[in-house]
């Protein structure tokens, strides 16, 4: 992922940021409708949870172009998910539910490359929060 | 020069270990399949669970392997690591060697050996250990063994990587493959993965142009991926600019990954480069060992280009190379007199400066072997002793070759022929014994000599009179006892059975066999039995063998050989007896015990009586098949012998399965063989089966009736008996029923028996024994002929008029004719088969197997067994040109789940 692909990943966001309630409510409703074994993960209440995942993915969005704050936040991010039983296999879903979310807020700007940059930005931060599952925070 | 980047993942960098990406997944499968946490392997069943990782050279298997150390680490299970290496494959216990006390070490008593090596892999808690075998296809034949035996028991979980195409140790194989095992072939890494992978370890983003070369060329394996970052790093090709990534001028212009590891060494500076050397030699080194030769900041340079790695073994510091490529391509440049200034030093320093304990005596004898230095015979002659005793040919001949050589002496030059001869080197064993005959020995030795020269005569040459000869000319020296010559008494008739004459074998054992002397009568009880059960005479040879058995403790790894061969002859006696059933299950279970130990001729032989008890069951594609695996088995084991009763067994197969054109091939594949008398009257039943195929059923006859003259003068009487029920079954009962009435009086077989009870009441034309026939087939599980017999009877009740009996015998003859694959014969008309691609059993099993049922549950569904289930896996994995059960679903059109 080069630079060019992380200002796609961050000005794609920015679009996604006034609309965060419809992001995370799409992303959730998908998530459950993949593998609806993993409702029982998060509390019967999602508002909470839906804020969460907005203000950890502005975060990290964020730090996309550097990696040593980027890496302190995912590993720590993987360690805990860890904790809560997410196995590796769900990282895959969590994917499909938030390119679906993005089909469902900004159709128009998920051009082929915003899809690709994304695709590769969320490797690099599954990838890492994988890492910190078995080996902790980085 | 090495060049600074920015540090991220802690121990990681480009020229540290690199993260393990793309792999969580099969991390995880891989995990769950040594059992996870060790709360959950507690109490659990004894379950063979194990896991094996597939992947070409540099496909990040060690990478992938460590990663699920440290999760098992992490949770809380007690890890054992082995690296096999090239070095350490050939010498028994290589492996583990340093991981044994002392005076283990050094015992000549094998089962010591075994018993420590059990004591350090797996400990005595409720915990099972998790073996991890790094390069399990190098794992010498010995460690290989315990270590399924470990296994087996349940006393050890087991992690293996393992090259593409690379053969396991025999041992390992039902460890690895079979049930409760997880496989999977690392699949290149995405692009993805690559993206994230560069962008880690060179601590920033990479440009799409550094991403589509780097992909380009390594091709997504992660070794080649490696070499190509170093390599561009080191040259300036690599640069970061503004924070990112970018390559600037040519990158390395190699396409081969071999090439891009050599153009790495050859910029090592020419001070370091021995260093490197030592190390391709012997694996691993004294650090201390490495800074006296090469200086400490070479040492340095080597470790930041990852081309060298410390590792511990106790609190002692030593050195190995970052890939074993890295040995490869050192080795194959090195002169062999460099080889040997390097291990001279080598031997000096580990002389002077390692601990007495430090060193295995057998390892430093190679050593100093190959630095052509005078080296302690005696560890070789040791190492050599228990290599034999481990049945692992391949280091008896790297250890006792040389001793041989330097100290020629009765003792070492049997070890060394013997092994000379199971790996099928005729000439050269028998060039060692006629070295080794002249040499001083004891009247035992003597003996061993001799009998080894006579099995290589009999088995390798097929010449059974000179085996003969020089047997007898050692029985006429006077020097030899009682005992000696009881034991050369056993070895004559033992030719004598497989020279084709079991009636003279039977002759000269006779007192031996019945003799209160237990020496004798155990020396005597294989040949006796087996000349017995081919004589007709099986309850007597049941018997033999079971007394032989009786008197002889199943213990001690030498004894094994002996006891397959007692166990061999008693299930020959067993289908010569019409007990097939038992027969099969006896063989059944030995042959996956001499698969798990590693005995290959055991297996041909246990295979070859499956064969024959399936041909007698009517389970014809059965039958052939272990036929088809005793032959291929039988030529590699260099029984060619031998392999004539397999290829007779496969004519036999492919003639009732309708094949005539394969049935020909095969009979025109016994003359090509070797001549050899082991129950060589039985090519007549291959001529006149073939015969049958082409529908020539005069022509069969014929050679049948003949063909059963010859057995029953050479004392197959057996063999007679089933050639003359052939003619009857063939339409002309009436022709042989006096014979074979004459023959069957001098035997007690009530397989014979019913033959004869089957002819009779052809030639009758008599119903209510024809039933009675039938019911007597289908009670030994003889169900080719018991339909045959249905059928038969069922003709003779519409020639009656009575068409509701017709009607029952043919529902009769059809459930018969139901286990028998698609097996006819002119007696019997029913249809063949489907010419699917997968035979119909296949398709079952391929089904069941896709829908995650273990083979021993399908074997258990279908009433097969284990092995069979097996068996009929590869067959399937071959046809659809698959390696694992992971993938059949996707090759059956089923989706994955």
């Amino acid at each position: 992922m080069d630079a060019q692909s992380i200002a796609l990943v961050q000005s794609t966001f920015a679009s996604v940021v006034p609309v965060a309630d419809r992001f995370s409510e799409a992303f959730y409703a998908h998530l459950f409708t993949l593998d609806p074994s993993v409702r029982s993960m998060f509390p019967d209440d999602l508002g909470g949870q839906r804020e969460k995942l907005v203000d950890e993915l502005v975060a990290i969005v964020e730090t996309l172009g550097r990696l040593s704050p980027l890496l302190a936040r995912t590993t720590e991010l993987g360690r805990r998910h860890a904790e809560y039983g997410v196995e590796p296999h769900h990282y895959a879903l969590v994917l499909d539910a938030m390119m679906h979310a993005f089909g469902v807020c900004i159709p128009d700007e998920m051009t082929l490359d915003a899809v690709q940059a994304w695709r590769r930005a969320y490797h690099l931060v599954a990838e890492t929060m994988l890492y910190g599952a078995v080996h902790g925070p980085a | 020069m090495a060049v600074a980047v920015t540090p991220f993942i802690p121990g990681s960098g480009p020229t540290g270990s690199w993260p393990c990406i793309g792999r969580a997944h099969t991390v995880a499968r891989v995990v769950a399949a040594v059992g996870g946490s060790p709360d959950t392997t507690q109490g659990s069943l004894v379950r063979a669970g194990a896991a094996l990782v597939r992947g070409p050279l540099g496909g990040g298997k060690t990478r992938l392997v460590d990663e699920v150390v440290a999760v098992l680490s992490a949770k809380g299970r007690i890890i054992r690591r082995i690296v096999a290496t090239s070095a350490t494959s050939a010498v028994p216990f290589g492996a583990v060697a340093h991981l044994l006390p002392v005076g283990a070490r050094d015992s000549a008593d094998p089962l010591v050996l075994i018993a420590s090596l059990r004591e350090v892999l797996a400990s005595d808690g409720d915990e099972r250990p998790v073996l991890v075998i790094d390069d399990a296809p190098l794992l010498d034949v010995a460690t290989a063994g315990v270590i399924a035996t470990l296994a087996g028991a349940g006393a050890v979980h087991v992690v293996a990587s393992a090259r593409d195409e690379e053969p396991l140790p025999d041992p390992l194989v039902d460890v690895l493959l079979g049930d409760g095992a997880y496989g999977v072939n690392l699949a290149p890494l995405s692009e993805d993965d690559i993206d994230t992978l560069l962008h880690l370890v060179l601590g920033g983003p990479v440009d799409g142009a550094v991403l589509h070369s780097m992909r380009d060329r390594s091709e997504g394996n992660p070794l080649f991926l490696r070499e190509l970052t170093r390599s561009a790093l080191d040259s300036g090709a690599l640069v970061e600019v503004g924070g990112v990534w970018l390559l600037r001028g040519a990158a390395p212009s190699s396409t081969r990954l071999r090439e891009v590891v050599e153009s790495r060494l050859d910029v090592v500076a020419p001070l370091a480069r021995p260093a490197l050397e030592l190390l391709a030699l012997c694996d691993v080194a004294d650090l201390d060992e490495l800074e006296a030769m090469v200086g400490l900041e070479a040492l340095v340079d080597l470790e930041a280009r990852g081309l060298l790695r410390v590792v511990y073994r106790g609190i002692r510091q030593f050195a190995t190379l970052g890939h074993p490529l890295h040995g490869e391509a050192i080795r194959m440049s090195l002169p062999g007199m460099r080889s040997r200034l390097l291990l001279r030093g080598h031997v000096t320093w580990v002389e002077a400066h390692d601990p007495a304990d430090g060193t295995d005596a057998l390892q430093l004898a190679l050593w100093r072997l190959d630095a052509g230095l005078p080296t302690d015979l005696d560890s070789l002659m040791h190492g050599a002793q228990l290599a034999a005793a481990m049945h692992d040919s391949r280091s008896v001949l790297r250890l006792a070759r040389p001793l041989f050589a330097q100290r020629p002496t009765a003792g070492g030059g049997g070890l060394l022929a013997d092994a000379l001869f199971q790996t099928g080197q005729w000439t050269e064993a028998l060039a060692v014994l006629e070295t080794s005959t002249g040499l001083p020995a004891p009247s035992w030795l003597r003996v061993d000599l001799t009998s080894a020269r006579a099995n290589i005569l009999l088995w390798g040459v097929g010449d059974a009179t000179s085996a003969l000869a020089a047997l007898e000319g050692l029985r006429s020296d006077p020097g030899m006892d009682d005992r000696n010559l009881a034991r050369l008494s056993a070895e004559v008739a033992s030719v004598l059975v497989h020279a084709g004459r079991p009636g003279d074998a039977r002759l000269e054992l006779e007192d031996a066999a019945n003799s209160d002397q237990l020496q004798l009568m155990l020396g005597a009880s294989v040949s006796y039995a087996n000349s017995l059960a081919m004589g007709g005479r099986t309850t007597e040879a049941i018997a033999t063998i079971d007394r032989a058995l009786g008197k002889r403790p199943r213990s001690g790894v030498s004894g094994v050989a002996d006891i397959d061969a007692h166990l061999v002859a008693k299930a020959f006696s067993m289908i010569e007896a019409g007990r097939l059933a038992e027969a099969i299950e006896l063989a059944t279970k030995e042959y996956e015990e001499a698969v798990t130990i590693a005995r290959p001729l055991s297996q041909f032989w246990f295979m070859l009586i499956l064969g024959r008890a399936h041909i007698c069951t009517g389970q014809a594609a059965t039958s052939l098949r272990y036929f088809t695996n005793a032959r291929a088995l039988g030529l590699d084991s260099g029984l060619a012998g031998p392999a004539r009763s397999a290829v007779i067994g496969i004519v036999m197969g492919h003639s009732v399965l309708g094949s005539s054109a394969a049935a020909d091939a095969a009979l025109a594949e016994i003359d090509s063989l070797p001549p050899f008398g082991f129950m060589g009257p039985e090519r007549e039943l291959a001529v006149a089966w073939a015969a049958v195929a082409r529908g020539d059923l005069a022509l069969a006859r014929a050679v049948l009736l003949s063909g059963a003259e010859l057995a029953a003068d050479s004392g197959h009487l057996t063999s007679g008996i089933w050639m003359l029920h052939d003619v009857g079954r063939l339409g002309r009962p009436a022709d042989v029923v006096d014979r074979l009435a004459e023959l069957v009086a001098i035997t007690d077989s009530p397989f014979a028996r019913t033959r004869l009870d089957h002819v009779r009441a052809m030639a009758a034309g008599d119903l209510h024994a024809l039933s009675r026939v039938a019911d007597q087939f289908e009670a030994m599980g003889a169900n080719l002929h018991a339909a045959e017999v249905a059928v038969a009877a069922g003709d003779l009740c519409r020639l009656q008029g009575d068409q509701r009996g017709a009607a029952a015998f043919t529902v009769r003859a059809e459930r018969y004719a139901a286990s028998c694959e698609g097996a006819t014969s002119p007696a019997l008309a029913v249809a063949t088969g489907s010419v699917d691609p997968l035979t119909d059993r296949e398709r079952e099993i391929a089904f069941l197997a896709a829908s995650e049922l273990t083979s021993r549950e399908i074997a258990d569904q279908l009433f097969l067994s284990y092995r069979t289930v097996n068996n009929h896996l590869q067959h399937i994995y071959d046809k659809l040109g698959i390696r694992a059960r992971s993938e059949l679903r996707g090759a059956l059109g089923l989706g994955q789940e």
